[in-house]
């Protein structure tokens, strides 16, 4: 069994808005091991980022509260260390550290008037005892190390003359300047064209496989979730309704969402002779966490409806080999 | 089919203050049939959104020759153009952004009849109505407006807008990008459903390879502001002539952890437009290149009925 490097147990996090408090994330449970992907999959509203940020102690608070649950994580002294109720400075020490976080669009997370190899430089100096010159020998390694040409020239650069996937290689190199076990990408290649993606991507499972980090790989996007998981979670108004290995995921997915969601898709090389097919398409949009139905979440949508479902929401059952699911019809839809 | 849209060696040039020229688009030929759903794809900075927009000269362009149902569009008058632009459409990505938020969801749509004097009074609102309706909206959605609204059904109001008129001709770019997965199959059903009640012609300008082969019956591929490969759809996604639509094609994720395709990493970046490298753009990155791709602009050739591709090379 592989070393767990981050455990989330029943995570709620707690928004106050006016007229009262919502829920973005609601009994949240997973692990990320050394070494492996854990996708969580879900649509705008599912709850897949404020998880990420719960995790990384980036909400703002107020308004934002972690209300219930823990996010353990391994340190680099080899002790796992709960991160719910730390305050701003030990978690500043931990982030960056122990575990780093890459954005979907570099820009905004880049200084615009900063040169990019100060910037990373940056990163190594707050965590580490050492040097200007060191710390410029450092950078130069990190971006040759994410396949940045010529990096001595390009440190020198400013983060708009550079590409998108350029601009993404820099926030990678930065994310792993301090070694963290842990790297939490939130749709890292979502703003990127699809053969800038296969490219980042690449790099990605390279450096995993030379590092053993846990990546934890927040994405709408099905098919990278294919492409990059081993374990997946897919959200939905900020629970999970299915969870399990990739595999069981798109071969046997055991929630009618998940079903109807692999449905929906157009595939490659799906289109049969000269006809035009229509898409089977979800009706509806996800409810928003200020008026959530009473019983599962996804009953207002879901073609297997039956009322019990709006009685109260389905707990999440193991339907076998760790494949957990939140219907109470999956035997008889299985 | 007659062809309903002609267009000739289109060619736009953006000029950047002291550092030149941006070729956005070069030497750009096809055409659309009456009916027709035409896809066209390509990465950023391929210029398939300023041929989107030179369509309805939203973009001028610097030469080149555009002609709807026989009519010189560059040429026309402005009353002419006002003619042309009721049977001409376009549907935007950001649905948000490009509906006013101040106006009623009725406003949005009416107006397009207004400037057109199509329809007025009870007429009016009947045919709003109507257009809601058809876009899968309830006719109280007249009264709310555009913040109302989720992003699909925003996209709905956008698609209902341009249907105002009685277009003969769309151009949707980007439709359902900024859609959520379980939306977009929606907004596809319903311009699909469209395309085919009112035989419109639709050019559906997208990145996302599987939609494209999902709705269009023949698709365009594009590479830094040239073409470099058209054909029928299906022939085009089981048979791909050109090593760049072959990468692009082979960088695509497949929603199958059991498919692992043969990936072709396209090296380097994309070269800049403001100084596009010399004969075959693509050459720079292709796995395929030799010195004579440096030396003319390959033109597109017919290699197959109706399947073209612009490449000196056969090795695809």
């Amino acid at each position: 069994m592989t070393e767990t490097l981050l455990e989330v147990t029943d995570l709620r996090t707690e928004f106050s808005v006016e007229g009262g408090k919502i829920h973005p994330v609601d009994g949240v449970s997973f692990s990320v091991a050394r070494g492996e992907t854990l996708a969580v999959v879900g649509e705008s509203g599912s709850g897949k980022s404020v998880t990420s940020l719960s995790i990384m102690g980036l909400l703002p608070h107020p308004p934002a509260r972690i209300s219930q649950g823990s996010i353990r994580l391994r340190c680099k002294d080899g002790q796992m260390r709960e991160l719910v109720g730390l305050d701003d400075h030990a978690l500043q020490r931990i982030r960056g550290n122990d575990m780093a976080m890459i954005f979907q669009e570099p820009m905004t997370s880049l200084n615009p008037v900063q040169r990019v190899g100060a910037q990373v430089a940056e990163t190594i100096l707050l965590h580490e005892n050492i040097g200007r010159t060191a710390a410029m020998e450092r950078v130069r390694a990190l971006l040759n190390r994410v396949d940045i040409p010529d990096p001595m020239r390009r440190m020198q650069d400013y983060p708009h003359q550079m590409s998108g996937g350029m601009r993404q290689r820099v926030m990678i190199a930065m994310a792993l300047a301090c070694s963290p076990g842990l790297l939490i990408a939130d749709e890292p290649t979502t703003a990127l064209d699809v053969t800038v993606q296969a490219q980042v991507l690449l790099l990605m499972r390279r450096l995993q496989d030379e590092l053993g980090m846990g990546i934890l790989f927040i994405t709408h996007n099905l098919g990278v979730v294919a492409e990059v998981a081993r374990n997946v979670v897919v959200m939905y108004a900020g629970r999970v309704l299915e969870q399990g290995d990739v595999v069981e995921i798109f071969h046997r997915p055991r929630h009618p969402y998940t079903r109807s969601l692999l449905a929906s898709l157009p595939r490659l090389h799906g289109r049969s002779a000269g006809k035009r097919e229509r898409l089977a398409a979800i009706p509806g949009s996800m409810p928003s966490p200020r008026d959530l139905p009473p019983g599962c979440p996804f009953a207002p949508r879901c073609n297997d409806r039956i009322d019990a479902c709006d009685a109260a929401v389905p707990a999440l059952v193991d339907s076998g080999h760790g494949h957990l699911t939140r219907c109470l019809r999956w035997q008889e839809l299985a | 089919m007659t062809d309903l849209l002609e267009i000739r060696a289109l060619k736009k040039n953006f000029p950047v203050a002291r550092r030149g020229v941006v070729q956005a688009v070069q030497d750009v030929s096809f055409a659309v049939a009456a009916g027709e759903v035409v896809g066209l794809v390509g990465e950023s900075g391929s210029g398939k959104t300023t041929v989107g927009r030179m369509i309805l000269r939203l973009i001028e362009p610097t030469s080149g020759e555009i002609r709807f149902d026989g009519i010189d569009l560059l040429a026309a008058s402005a009353p002419e153009m006002r003619k042309l632009r009721r049977r001409m459409q376009i549907i935007f990505q950001d649905p948000f952004a490009s509906l006013n938020p101040t106006m009623s969801v009725g406003a949005i749509v009416g107006e397009a009849l207004d400037i057109h004097g199509l329809a007025k009074g009870s007429a009016r609102t009947d045919r709003i109505v109507d257009l809601l309706q058809r876009v899968g909206l309830p006719a109280e959605a007249m009264e709310r407006y555009p913040h109302e609204f989720s992003g699909g059904q925003r996209q709905r109001v956008g698609i209902a807008r341009a249907l105002a008129v009685e277009p003969a001709f769309i151009v949707a770019d980007e439709p359902v990008s900024a859609l959520d997965v379980s939306v977009q199959a929606q907004v596809i059903n319903l311009l699909q459903d469209l395309q085919e009640q009112l035989g419109l012609a639709l050019m559906f300008i997208a990145h996302d390879l599987a939609v494209v082969e999902h709705i269009a019956d023949r698709v365009i591929v594009m590479y830094l502001g040239r073409i470099m490969e058209v054909a029928p759809s299906r022939d085009l996604y089981r048979n791909p002539r050109h090593p760049y639509t072959v990468a692009l094609l082979s960088a695509a994720p497949t929603p199958d952890p059991l498919v692992r395709p043969q990936r072709i990493i396209l090296s380097g970046e994309l070269p800049s437009s403001l100084n596009p490298p010399s004969g075959c753009v693509f050459r720079t990155r292709c796995p395929h290149a030799v010195a004579a791709c440096a030396e003319v602009v390959p033109p597109l050739e017919e290699v197959a009925p109706g399947h073209f591709k612009a490449c000196i090379r056969d090795v695809v």
